[in-house]
């Protein structure tokens, strides 16, 4: 049975950061806690946190083009130079659950909206490759329909469920939450930006 | 195919070249601006994860810590920046130019605060271009900042013009950077659009041939241009067609006041999301300016082999998926600076005249 992952990053490790040789800007603030990696779906998300805060259930990587990405990574690895987190699980797709069975997965993005559908990149968990979709917005819960937005995360599962006896099929879309930014966050962000202003002189 | 396989011969010293690469999604553009200086415009990476002007450049023989001049950023879109810290890091003799409006203290806070947060949804062109900044804020050197009609580059055989972002899209753009009021200590974004901050770029040499480069600019940024009277004079015979052919990008004005007749008009498509650009009547439109239209791939519908119950559950959902092509395709001009001379093309790799685009 597959797993259903969704993706966290630890940005004090991102390759890409750079921004930890002297001359020093100001110290990076922490990865805020219920933000990074966070998950919705019809409100039928579990969150399971390990000791570190480390998502449990299921495995995942992240991949450098901002989609999830389930490749079946032990926890505690590191892969592609970042460290891997277990995702978050649905409730309604326990973990070793007879009770549904994964056909066919997505890790995918929204590239943009229309009156009626969505459209997204797509990477196929299942046999590999990218693909791009188009997807009404009646797959979505009311609320995700509402907060639905280009560059929203989302992971997209097709299968069956069995429920007393009963086989259905199943296809649910996931979403990651969208960016949100306090204005403690803005004012770091703010000290960063001073600094790059001073490096950079007043031209 | 890659940018590494194709044709190695490079241009003479005397010669310009533009050459356009694109696989489907992402382009960059490398412009020879003479004695073995380059400007590169934008950057993708290649499946191995190069960016694809590196392997250009040193498939020709050339060492980009030395040979590239100008990196210029039109903005931070993915299929626009992918590669670019390392392009910036690799053209170590280069200065690295992107819209003016990103000097700007809150967008630096806000892709700063997105990176804390580890927030992928903010997208990988966000990342990318906050690496690239902390990248130049280590080394001390500050961006170039491309406003309207702003000479950003010069060397000894031409010039470089930035002539976007105006001052409209700069304040709507600070609009859209409002802090959260203290009723919403918490605010969700919506990262402002950056097509109406693209830089459209005017690449001028001293024998008079000229390049517009109209990076993803729409329709309103096109019409500040037109109306800006502190740009350079003159006319293009190469035309990099905005934001892949589509038609919020497109004004007649442009074709009419900017360039040449029937001028060399170079697009790389763009496919992602449930549709494609350019489309038919982009084609069509294109093709009626000029019939010297090309693309860096060809149109490439069609879905990927799947299981029989996944394809019937596609079907009930309402949903359509179509593969994402990935081969790299170069369009190529090349001519010489002085005299009389005309442009030569090669289509390498997927590239392909506009009207074989869709066939």
């Amino acid at each position: 049975m597959a797993q259903i992952g969704l993706t966290a990053t630890n940005p004090e490790t991102d390759s890409n950061a750079g921004i930890r040789t002297a001359p020093s800007p100001p110290q990076p603030p922490a990865v805020l806690p219920g933000v990074s990696g966070g998950g919705r779906s019809s409100g039928t998300m579990a969150r399971n946190e390990g000791p570190n805060g480390e998502l449990a259930n299921g495995a995942s990587s992240a991949s450098r083009d901002g989609e999830a990405n389930v490749e079946g990574a032990s926890n505690g690895a590191i892969r592609n130079g970042l460290p891997v987190v277990r995702p978050e699980v649905p409730e309604c797709y326990p973990e070793h659950s007879p009770s549904f069975f994964a056909k066919q997965e997505w890790a995918g993005r929204v590239t943009a909206i229309d009156n009626g559908s969505f459209d997204a990149r797509l990477r196929d968990l299942t046999g590999g490759g990218r693909e791009v979709a188009t997807i009404d917005l009646e797959e979505l819960s009311l609320e995700d329909r509402d907060r639905i937005r280009i560059g929203s995360l989302f992971h997209w599962v097709m299968g069956y469920e069995t429920v007393n006896g009963t086989r259905s099929n199943v296809s649910r879309i996931v979403f990651l939450d969208p960016p949100r930014l306090t204005r403690r966050d803005l004012e770091r962000g703010r000290r960063w930006a001073e600094w790059l202003h001073d490096r950079w002189g007043s031209e | 195919m890659t940018a590494g396989d194709l044709s190695s011969t490079p241009p003479d010293p005397a010669e310009i070249e533009v050459a356009m690469l694109g696989p489907g999604y992402g382009e960059s553009i490398l412009i020879h601006t003479g004695d073995g200086e380059w400007v590169v415009v934008d950057s993708f990476l290649n499946p191995d994860r190069r960016p694809s002007a590196l392997a250009y450049l040193e498939r020709l023989g050339y060492d980009p810590a030395t040979a590239i001049k100008l990196i210029v950023a039109t903005h931070w879109h993915d299929d626009h920046i992918r590669g670019m810290r390392t392009l910036v890091e690799s053209g170590r003799s280069a200065r690295f130019c992107c819209a003016g409006t990103l000097r700007r203290l809150e967008f630096l806070g806000m892709i700063e605060g997105f990176r804390a947060q580890g927030s992928r949804a903010a997208g990988f062109g966000t990342r990318e271009i906050f690496s690239v900044f902390a990248h130049l804020g280590q080394v001390g050197v500050s961006p170039l900042w491309a406003t309207a009609s702003r000479r950003v580059h010069r060397s000894p055989r031409c010039d470089v013009w930035s002539l976007s972002p105006d001052d409209e899209a700069y304040t709507s753009f600070l609009k859209s950077l409002a802090p959260p009021s203290d009723a919403e200590p918490e605010r969700v974004f919506s990262l402002p659009t950056p097509n109406q901050l693209s830089v459209a770029l005017l690449v001028r040499f001293d024998g008079g041939v000229s390049c517009l480069l109209g990076a993803d600019l729409e329709r309103r940024g096109w019409t500040a241009i037109l109306s800006d009277d502190r740009k350079p004079r003159c006319r293009s015979s190469v035309f990099k067609v905005p934001h892949h052919g589509s038609s919020n990008a497109h004004l007649e004005g442009v074709w009419d006041e900017l360039l040449e007749p029937e001028p060399f008009a170079i697009l790389a498509p763009w496919r992602r999301g449930g549709g494609s650009l350019p489309r038919k009547g982009d084609v069509d439109r294109i093709l009626a300016g000029t019939p010297n239209a090309y693309a860096t791939t060809k149109a490439v519908p069609g879905a990927a082999p799947r299981d029989r119950w996944v394809k019937k559950r596609l079907r009930a959902v309402n949903a359509s998926l179509r593969q994402e092509s990935g081969t790299t395709g170069m369009i190529r001009l090349r001519r010489s600076m002085t005299g009389e001379s005309s442009w030569r093309v090669e289509l390498l790799g997927s590239a392909c005249h506009l009207e074989e685009f869709a066939a």
